[in-house]
């Protein structure tokens, strides 16, 4: 017997209902994945001298868009795993939405740093020559389960669901029946198989909260274990997973909020979901801004020589007009905005959540390149100087369209609503949820 | 087994620069050209760089010759993913350019900024070209691998065969970088630091002595004599 | 024996990391299948959960 859910019928709307303009935007999408591909064609032919990278500023918008990517990845795990664990049940309709992002993101985090490589073709060598001792080996370890256990996770959550695709849509195109008839694994409803899901779910969420803890925290120590100046630090651990549940959060609401108006999904993803992120957000800024400080004031105060000369080129030097944009993007005006404007306010919410976004793409900025530009041998070397070139931006558009294409073609072709998660009544036991009315519509 | 170490005396260097060329002739270090250069991506395996106090006219500057330090402790080493970058046995860092894989992780944990990347496939004009050293060792590496100073270590090797070839034992004094051979003002000293008789091990000894950044811990084996 | 020495080797040569990605790869791999298989056969030994027929398939195309 099927899940009863009363919103079925929406919820399946938009699948498979493949429009002109889907492919319209599709189109458009796959196109700057192409641009960025050739870019990246372009650059291993001629060599990584096409970007703007040099001595001493060796890592540039690649490595910042890898800690990017990653970092929005955290956002379906830490709603669907984490949020899980804390039993809070309101977290249900926007499960499969985050961990979407979760899922399409990681692919470009990792893609970023094969684009980074000088020879992508001996990616290899990390297997066969591995060496421990490298935090570079740490990453491929953590980042790989990750991926592995991401795509796992939504795909054991979405199991049942495809099993309702195969049950209903029977007038898909045939490959497309055939898709949900090998992705359903035979999934019959019954009530010992949701028992056993939602303990392999439980089980796996403390997993890959672990997981994702150790993730962002490895990414950061690919800077935090070098001596060099800004970065050798035991809080950049702790700051990036900040910054990466806090930039996974917003991306959500934005995604959400664009679902709910392209899909007409109003009665699903109803506000009160957007208040509940707005409460999390707030806590979130707050933890930002609390480790900003503690971190600039340990350094400021100190004045240790290197450090200084990093900490200034960030407060009044080169990268001040970053650095402040990236307060006010990141901290200042969407606080305001949560605080006096964001309550039942779906425009306002979308608006400071991208406005975090952005500002998050520049933390990562400002934390890699200011500490390259000041080496250490900066008295003799002179300060460095970097600015992306063409392939680079190519590059980064192409990730984002190709973050966007995977997201827009999934969800034509599956429910981006759990039906299970969100239904009234489970096979075998009343499966209660927040009535979705509570909320008031806008 | 000798534990390779260079002492640069800062009162004797006036920055003539010849180490910096003898450098490129011996290592086959590409011509990056002025566009490459001055956007901060000349591969020069050593550098004499100027480093200044004060200002005009109240100014002092003190010129830093800098090859690689060798650290007995190289960061570079231990962030490498493939260990492409490895200390040999006697005390040198190397680079395995058939393995690197292009990360740049050493080149961004050196707080000495030797390490050099090649952004684009080696060139040379034509005169140069021809000069090129054989050496197996030397060869022009290919784009998109990481290299730096060797302390010339495919002289260690001829020096090797050479008394092999003599039939006499290996003496430390016979291996002699380019730059250490080239210096103009007899500035730089190179030889075995754990040889207490050495002139290297007793210059490192000297009050004079001092190593860069010898905070950090990476334990530089080379060392400088403090200037005046 | 020397564990110290084990240890060191373990970070210090290239190799053994390769192996250890590929181990916790290949274990999480495996325990994914087995899960899977667990809860996907959930109810099979019990009487056939009969396929809902109180409800007819809808077109989504109307």
């Amino acid at each position: 017997m099927e899940p009863k859910n009363q919103n079925v019928q929406q919820i399946l709307a938009p699948v498979r209902r493949v429009s002109a303009g889907d492919y319209l935007l599709w189109g458009v999408l796959l196109a700057l994945l192409l641009t960025g591909l050739g870019a990246w064609t372009w650059q291993f032919i001629e060599g990584l001298g096409i970007t703007g990278m040099n001595r001493p500023v060796y890592w540039g918008v690649y490595i910042t868009n890898f800690v990017f990517f990653i970092g929005l990845a955290h956002s379906g795990t830490f709603i669907s795993a984490i949020l899980r664990i804390a039993g809070q049940s309101w977290r249900a309709p926007l499960t499969r939405a985050a961990e979407a992002i979760t899922l399409f993101s990681l692919p470009f985090g990792a893609g970023s740093i094969i684009i980074d490589m000088g020879h992508p073709e001996r990616i290899l060598n990390v297997i066969f020559y591995g060496r421990y001792q490298s935090p570079i080996l740490w990453d491929v370890t953590a980042v790989s389960l990750y991926m592995l256990s991401s795509i796992i996770f939504f795909y054991f959550s979405l199991i049942p669901d495809i099993a309702i695709c195969r049950d209903r849509l029977t007038d898909a195109p045939r490959w497309q029946r055939r898709m949900y008839q090998i992705l359903a694994l035979g999934w019959k409803h019954h009530p010992e198989q949701y028992r056993r899901l939602e303990k392999v779910l439980d089980g796996m969420a403390v997993f890959m909260t672990m997981l994702v803890v150790t993730v962002h925290t490895v990414v950061s120590w690919l800077f935090g274990m070098t001596v060099q100046p800004g970065w050798h630090t035991a809080l950049i651990g702790p700051f990036f997973l900040l910054g990466a549940i806090l930039s996974g959060t917003a991306a959500v609401v934005i995604t959400l909020a664009i679902l709910r108006k392209v899909y007409h999904l109003e009665n699903v993803l109803h506000v009160g979901l957007f208040n509940s992120l707005r409460k999390l957000l707030i806590t979130f800024v707050l933890g930002w801004l609390y480790m900003m400080i503690a971190e600039h004031l340990t350094i400021g105060y100190s004045s240790m020589t290197e450090e200084m000369v990093v900490l200034n080129d960030k407060f009044s030097g080169t990268f001040s007009l970053i650095f402040w944009s990236m307060a006010t993007f990141v901290f200042g005006l969407p606080l305001l905005i949560f605080l006096f404007k964001g309550k039942n306010n779906i425009g306002w919410m979308v608006f400071a959540c991208v406005l975090i976004n952005i500002g998050m793409w520049l933390e990562r900025y400002i934390v890699i390149i200011p500490t390259e530009v000041s080496p250490r041998m900066l008295h003799v070397m002179g300060q460095g100087h970097y600015l992306p070139q063409l392939p680079e931006i190519l590059i980064t558009i192409a990730c984002f369209a190709g973050l966007i294409l995977l997201y827009a073609v999934f969800t034509r072709f599956f429910p981006i609503v759990p039906i299970w998660e969100t239904a009234q009544e489970l096979p075998g036991h009343a499966h209660s949820q927040p009535a979705p009315a509570a909320a008031a519509s806008d | 087994m000798p534990r390779w170490g260079m002492v640069i005396d800062l009162d004797k260097c006036f920055a003539c620069q010849s180490c910096t060329a003898a450098c490129r002739m011996e290592n086959n270090t590409p011509v990056a050209g002025k566009n490459q250069a001055d956007m901060g991506r000349a591969i020069l395996w050593n550098e004499v760089l100027p480093f200044i106090e004060g200002e005009y006219p109240n100014i002092h500057t003190t010129m830093l010759p800098r090859p690689c330090m060798h650290c007995d402790n190289p960061p570079c080493v231990k962030v490498c993913p493939v260990q492409a970058t490895y200390k040999n046995e006697e005390g040198i860092v190397l680079v395995n350019y058939d393995r690197c894989i292009g990360c740049r992780m050493c080149t961004v944990a050196c707080p000495y900024a030797v390490r050099y990347f090649n952004w684009y496939p080696p060139e040379w004009p034509e005169e140069l070209k021809a000069h090129l050293n054989p050496e197996p060792e030397v060869q022009p590496r290919p784009k998109g691998v990481v290299e730096k100073c060797t302390f010339c270590f495919q002289r260690l090797r001829k020096a090797r065969e050479e008394a092999d070839a003599e039939g006499r034992p290996f003496n430390a004094t016979d291996y002699t970088p380019a730059c250490v051979q080239t210096c103009t003002g007899h500035a730089r000293y190179f030889g075995d630091l754990d040889d207490p008789n050495s002139l290297v091990s007793k210059l490192a000894h000297s009050p004079r002595a001092f190593r860069m950044f010898e905070e950090l811990g990476t334990q530089p084996k080379v060392y400088y004599l403090k200037q005046g | 024996m020397n564990i110290g020495g084990l240890v060191h080797a373990y970070f210090d040569n290239a190799g053994p990391g390769g192996v250890f990605v590929l181990l916790v790869v290949g274990v999480a791999c495996t325990t994914y299948y087995l899960l899977a298989r667990w809860f996907v056969a959930g109810g099979r030994t019990e009487s056939q959960a009969v396929p809902s027929t109180d409800e007819q398939p809808v077109s989504m195309d109307e």
